[in-house]
């Protein structure tokens, strides 16, 4: 859970007084929070009682204490769609792993910087693709800048200095780099000249390999090459209603950043359950 | 009137042809999510799956063939010599039943570049013998002045180019892939996106051969496939190719063959098989 969490609130107890006079109306709440929240949150002395909801323990406390962070309700989403989302965005540890590795996504403005030796137009019909992301999720602030060290996203060709050793191959490709909250924060894209030959191929590939270091995706055999998160090429790749849609979910307040799948999972077994079955907001917390 | 007639005519066989069979192959799985909002009529008939975003349906349409494409999916599974033909033009050998060789397809528009070293007559044939390409669906070619603009490169070499490792004298000069090479960049799913192919000019002793030469590469590129001596004198993948200014009905056929749907599964000689026994049920009214 770390710094994130989820907050469930509940009004248990309503009472109500109206007075056929003034319409005064007085409201009575007690606060109940499950046994993980209040060991992290309160004292042993702050429990005042408890009640079992759906096989689960809740804790009857005196006041709220909120998780620091703005709070933000849950989002839900078709299951079909989480399906496709936990594809994409989860890596595995290893083939057989039952869970994965953690999502990652950007926090920190991104700053691009060109070497010299990549060419005008395909900065420019790059720039345009970046735009329009920009534009589109609100969580992501993508620039170009022109000095290096205000960058924290290279794009290089192997024509010029080779700022990052790991990526040597013949094909052009990415590497990011990402801290302890599974914020990505350095990340770098080489393009493999003899490969992409012309300015057309150049800008189609870095769009296509910056997509991809938008969240660590695991490219899908399941959709159309014309998706960004499709793992086959199509010079007609753009931004569709589902990468708009999943890339957006991504970007969300409305879910818990940087958690595994089995995480992911379970936060969502639980918020459905509780949609399900009562009259409640859920919170979302994010710091 | 008449001239209504006509036209009446045009758009009757144009919307025959492009109606939906309901025959799907199930060589085509991805899918493809698009607003509801953006279909017609039609199309909302062949809805196969769906979820709901905020403000928005997005749907997967079911990938039947087409009324065209089943007529020539007809015309080549049931015709027992194209077939033949065109396993030999793809996995070699007519009786391959092999899983791992995997057909390779463009799914590009393929933009060829000329080098400045290329001679403008050579390349004017090259064009003038493409062009009935046209009518092959699903592959599309277009010529650019501009490099910038092309996924195809085709230019002279400064290196030697050897095929045939010790063997080489055992070639002659006229055979299609001597003194030339092509290098083809592929996906994850064997659909190609870009090529080069390199001529080494200096050291072609006959120069007549270099747009024969640039033709058979060229041919040989657009499905990875094979040249063999078994092949008709008429076909670029002869090794005994005789040069001809018009491209021969049977490699286009095997073109159309080849494209006839851009297919987003694995194709291999076993799963081509198959679809030989499908035709039995399904063209049986052919």
């Amino acid at each position: 859970m770390n710094k994130t969490s989820i907050f469930l609130l509940f009004y248990l107890l309503f009472f109500l007084n109206v007075f056929s006079q003034n319409r005064q109306i007085s409201v009575h709440k007690d606060y109940y929070v499950p046994k993980t929240s209040f060991k992290e949150k309160y004292k042993p002395i702050d429990s005042i009682g408890y009640l079992i909801r759906d096989g689960d323990t809740l804790i009857k406390v005196p006041t709220l204490i909120q998780p620091k962070g703005t709070p933000v309700p849950y989002e839900y989403k078709d299951s079909t769609f989480l399906e496709y989302y936990k594809k994409i965005a989860f890596n595995p540890i290893h083939k057989d792993s039952s869970d994965t590795k953690p999502m990652k996504y950007w926090k920190a403005p991104i700053k691009i910087y060109f070497s010299e030796t990549i060419n005008n137009k395909v900065i420019r019909d790059f720039m345009k693709f970046t735009k329009l992301l920009d534009s589109k999720i609100d969580s992501l602030s993508i620039s170009r800048v022109k000095e290096l060290n205000e960058a924290n996203y290279i794009i290089y060709d192997d024509n010029s200095f080779q700022y990052e050793a790991k990526l040597n191959s013949d094909r052009s490709d990415y590497w990011i780099y990402w801290n302890n909250k599974n914020q990505i924060n350095k990340s770098f894209i080489r393009i493999v000249n003899q490969r992409e030959f012309s300015n057309k191929l150049a800008a189609e590939k870095m769009k296509d390999l910056f997509f991809s270091t938008l969240g660590w995706f695991r490219k899908t055999y399941e959709l159309g090459c014309d998706s960004y998160f499709s793992n086959c090429y199509s010079e007609n790749k753009y931004l569709s209603e589902f990468d708009e849609a999943l890339l957006k979910y991504h970007y969300s307040y409305g879910i818990c950043k940087g958690t595994t799948r089995t995480f992911f999972e379970e936060q969502h077994r639980t918020s459905k359950k509780i949609l399900e079955n009562h009259h409640t907001k859920i919170l979302i917390y994010q710091n | 009137m008449f001239k209504f007639l006509i036209l009446f005519t045009v758009l009757s066989f144009t919307i025959s042809t492009m109606a939906q069979t309901g025959v799907d192959l199930g060589l085509n799985k991805k899918k493809k999510f698009i607003s509801i909002k953006s279909l017609n009529k039609a199309e909302k008939e062949r809805i196969e799956d769906f979820f709901i975003t905020d403000n928005d349906t997005l749907v997967n349409l079911k990938n039947d063939l087409t009324e065209a494409e089943l007529k020539l999916f007809c015309e080549c599974y049931t015709n027992d010599t194209i077939i033949k033909k065109y396993k030999e033009a793809v996995f070699q050998y007519s009786w391959s039943r092999n899983k791992k060789l995997k057909i390779r397809q463009w799914n590009a528009e393929i933009k060829v570049y000329f080098d400045s070293a290329i001679p403008k007559d050579v390349k004017k044939e090259f064009i003038a013998f493409y062009k009935p390409l046209n009518e092959v669906k699903n592959l599309k070619i277009d010529f650019v002045k501009n490099k910038d603009a092309s996924n195809y490169v085709i230019k002279t070499s400064d290196t030697i180019i050897s095929q045939f490792g010790a063997d080489e004298s055992d070639y002659k000069e006229t055979h299609p892939l001597k003194r030339i090479s092509y290098n083809i960049a592929t996906d994850n799913t064997y659909k190609f996106y870009s090529a080069i192919t390199l001529i080494d000019l200096n050291r072609l002793e006959d120069k007549s051969l270099l747009l024969q030469k640039l033709k058979q590469v060229f041919f040989i590129s657009l499905g990875q496939f094979v040249v063999n001596e078994r092949a008709d004198e008429t076909s670029l993948l002869s090794t005994r190719y005789k040069n001809s200014s018009t491209i021969s009905k049977m490699d286009i056929t095997l073109l159309k063959m080849h494209y006839l749907k851009i297919f987003d599964q694995a194709i291999s000689a076993y799963v081509i098989n198959e679809l030989v026994k499908k035709s039995k049920t399904l063209c049986t009214d052919e």
